[in-house]
C-alpha cells in the first residue's frame, strides 16, 4: 500500500482472507488500484491471483478483510450488484458462451446497461473490427485469440470503471499474447482502469504500470513494473526466474504454448 | 381412410399438448437443470382450480381460463425455491426426489379436496360447444383447432423470448455456463424465477388446452402425463427444445394410431420399449448432442 494516495483509489483490498474448505487460498492480501492505472497481479500457479479477482467480484466470499470499491465497502456484495456498479470481468479461460453468437455474447455484456445498450455495443465493435465482421458467427468458431478479444470486448460493453482480467495469455501463442496485452495497454491509454492477473510476468511487466507479486496467498513484493523487472531476486524467487536470459526461449514454460 | 386421417388429426392434437408439456419440462432443465416430474401435476392442479372457479362463477369461461393460467404460473414459481439451494450445490439427483414429492403432494391434494376425488367435467362451452369443422373427408372440433393454433403460437413466442429478449438470453447463458453467467452479473435467483415463470405460463396454457380437448380433470391425470413427458424428454435428449417438439408430435400421432390399431393396453408398453431401444442406441437421446 506504499505508492498510494488514497483519494482516487477505485479498489482497495485490505487484509483479505479466503479459503476453500480447508485450503487457505488468501492469507491477508492488501492491494490498491487507482483510477486510470493498469495493475498486474503476478505469481505462480496457486499463488492466489484468480482467487483474489473472484473475491473482489463477489464470486468467492471473504472470511476476513475488506474490499472497498469506489470508497464503499463491498466485501459481501453480490456479483450482479458489483457488475451493475461498473465492475466488469474477463474470466479465466475466456468464458465465451460458445454456442451463442458473437453479438449475443456482447449483448450479455450489456445485461446491466439500462440505456442505449445497442449504441454501446456498436462503439465497442468499432474498436474491434474483426468482431464486427463475425458478429453473427457463433463464438465457438473463433480462434483462441479472437475469443479472448471477444471476452475483453464483452467486458467493455458496460463501460466499466474497473476491468478485471484473469490470465488472458493461457493457451495463446506469444504473438497473440502481445496483441491481447497490447490491447489492454491501449485501453489504459484511454484511461481505463485495469487489474490483470497474469502468470507470464515477463510479458505483463512490459505493458502494466505497477505490479503485486503474490506468493502462497500473501503479498510477496510490490512495485512499479520497472522495479519488478530489474529486481533479479524477485525474478528468481517468484516469476519463474531462471530466465533472466532473453525472453524467447522460456516463454512456453510459462503457459505461452499454443 | 377417413379413420386414418381422423387419427392423424387426433395425434396432432395430443402431440401439441405433449409438445407444450415437454417444452415446459425442458425449459426447466435448461434453466436450472431440474427434471421436474411434478410439472404435469401442476397442469393438473391448475385445471382443478380452474374447474373450481368455473363452478363458483356459473361457468364464466373468462374467469375459468384466467384462473387456470394464473394457477399454472403461481404454482410453478412456488416450486422454484424448493430446488434453488440444491442446484447451487449441484445436487441434481436430489432435485429429482423433490420433484417427485411435489407430484405426490399435488396428486393427494386434488384427490382429497377436489370434488371428493371424482373426475371434474368442464362445461361444453369451453370446447366450442362441440361444433365441428368439415374439410373434405375429415372433420374435427373447434377445440382441436384451438389446441393446435395456440400450441404453435406458444412455441413461436417462447422461441422469441429465448432468442430475442434480454431475459431469454440470460436464461440461455445461465444454462450454458452458470459460472460465466454469474461473472457477467446475471443474477442466479432472478433468472431462475423468470424461467420458472415462463414454464408456468406454458403450464397454464396446457391446462386450458387440456380442459378443452379432454373435457375433464382428475388427480391421476398428473401421473399419466408426467410419465409421458419424462419419456419424451429422455427420448429427444434432455433440454433439447427442438427435439422435444418433434418427438412430442410424433408420439402423439403414433399413440393415436396405436390406440386404434393395437389392443389399447399395449400402447404404453410399446412406448417404453421404443424409449429403451433409443436409450440403448443413443444414450444422449435422439436429438441430444454427445457432450
Amino acid at each position: 500500500m506504499s505508492s498510494a494516495t488514497s483519494a482516487q483509489a477505485i479498489l482497495r483490498v485490505s487484509d483479505l482472507w479466503v479459503s476453500y474448505g480447508h485450503i487457505q487460498a488468501l492469507r491477508g492480501i492488501n492491494i490498491e488500484v487507482h483510477e486510470g492505472e493498469f495493475v498486474v497481479l503476478l505469481g505462480s500457479n496457486g499463488a492466489g491471483k484468480s482467487t483474489l479477482l473472484n473475491a473482489i467480484l463477489g464470486v468467492h466470499t471473504a472470511e476476513r478483510g475488506v474490499v472497498e470499491y469506489m470508497g464503499r465497502d463491498v466485501t459481501r456484495q453480490k456479483t450482479e450488484k458489483l457488475v451493475a456498479a461498473g465492475m466488469s470481468a474477463v474470466p479465466e479461460g475466456r468464458g465465451i458462451l460458445a454456442d451463442m453468437t458473437v453479438m449475443e455474447n456482447l449483448q450479455l455484456g450489456a445485461y446491466h446497461v439500462k440505456h442505449k445498450a445497442n449504441e454501446q455495443i456498436e462503439k465497442v465493435l468499432e474498436r474491434f473490427p474483426l468482431l464486427m465482421e463475425r458478429r453473427s458467427q457463433s463464438a465457438g468458431t473463433l480462434s483462441g485469440g479472437q475469443q479472448q478479444l471477444l471476452a475483453i470486448a464483452r467486458a467493455l460493453v458496460s463501460s466499466p470503471k474497473l476491468l478485471l482480467v484473469d490470465e488472458p495469455s493461457i493457451g495463446l501463442a506469444p504473438l497473440v499474447v502481445d496483441e491481447i496485452l497490447g490491447t489492454l495497454a491501449e485501453l489504459k491509454g484511454s484511461n481505463q482502469t485495469i487489474l490483470l492477473s497474469e502468470q507470464n510476468a515477463k510479458k505483463a511487466l512490459q505493458y502494466a504500470d505497477r505490479g503485486y507479486v503474490l506468493h502462497l496467498g500473501t503479498n510477496a513484493v510490490e512495485g512499479t513494473c520497472a522495479e519488478l523487472r530489474c529486481d533479479l531476486d524477485v525474478q528468481r524467487a517468484y516469476l519463474g526466474g531462471s530466465d533472466a536470459a532473453p525472453e524467447s526461449g522460456t516463454i512456453s514454460s510459462q503457459g505461452g504454448e499454443k | 381412410m377417413s379413420v386414418f386421417a381422423a387419427q392423424v388429426i387426433n395425434g396432432i392434437v395430443i402431440g401439441s399438448i405433449y409438445a407444450l408439456i415437454v417444452l415446459g419440462t425442458n425449459l426447466l432443465v435448461v434453466v436450472r437443470q431440474v427434471v421436474h416430474f411434478g410439472y404435469a401435476h401442476i397442469v393438473m392442479v391448475s385445471m382443478a382450480i380452474g374447474w373450481l372457479a368455473l363452478s363458483h362463477t356459473g361457468e364464466n369461461l373468462v374467469v375459468g381460463i384466467v384462473t387456470i393460467l394464473l394457477a399454472g404460473i403461481a404454482i410453478t414459481i412456488l416450486t422454484e425455491p424448493l430446488f434453488r439451494r440444491l442446484v447451487e450445490r449441484k445436487s441434481f439427483l436430489e432435485t429429482v426426489i423433490v420433484a417427485q414429492g411435489v407430484a405426490i403432494i399435488l396428486t393427494d391434494v386434488v384427490s382429497h379436496f377436489f370434488n371428493k376425488g371424482v373426475p371434474m367435467s368442464f362445461p361444453q362451452s369451453l370446447y366450442g360447444g362441440g361444433g365441428m369443422v368439415r374439410l373434405g373427408l375429415v372433420s374435427f372440433t373447434w377445440a382441436n383447432v384451438y389446441v393446435v393454433a395456440v400450441g404453435i403460437l406458444a412455441v413461436v413466442l417462447l422461441v422469441y423470448f429465448l432468442y430475442r429478449t434480454r431475459q431469454g438470453r440470460a436464461i440461455r447463458a445461465m444454462a450454458q455456463n452458470t459460472e460465466v453467467a454469474r461473472v457477467l452479473g446475471i443474477p442466479f435467483g432472478k433468472t431462475g424465477i423468470y424461467g420458472f415463470a415462463v414454464a408456468g405460463i406454458l403450464a397454464g396454457i396446457v391446462g386450458v388446452l387440456m380442459a378443452m380437448s379432454i373435457g375433464s380433470v382428475s388427480a391421476e391425470l398428473g401421473d399419466s402425463y408426467a410419465v409421458k413427458g419424462m419419456i419424451l424428454v429422455l427420448f429427444a435428449g434432455m433440454g433439447n427444445l427442438k427435439g422435444g417438439l418433434i418427438s412430442a408430435v410424433f408420439m402423439g400421432i403414433a399413440e393415436s394410431m396405436a390406440i386404434y390399431y393395437l389392443p389399447g393396453r399395449w400402447s404404453q408398453a410399446v412406448f417404453f420399449g421404443v424409449l429403451m431401444l433409443v436409450i440403448l442406441w443413443r444414450p444422449q437421446g435422439l436429438f441430444g448432442s454427445r457432450t
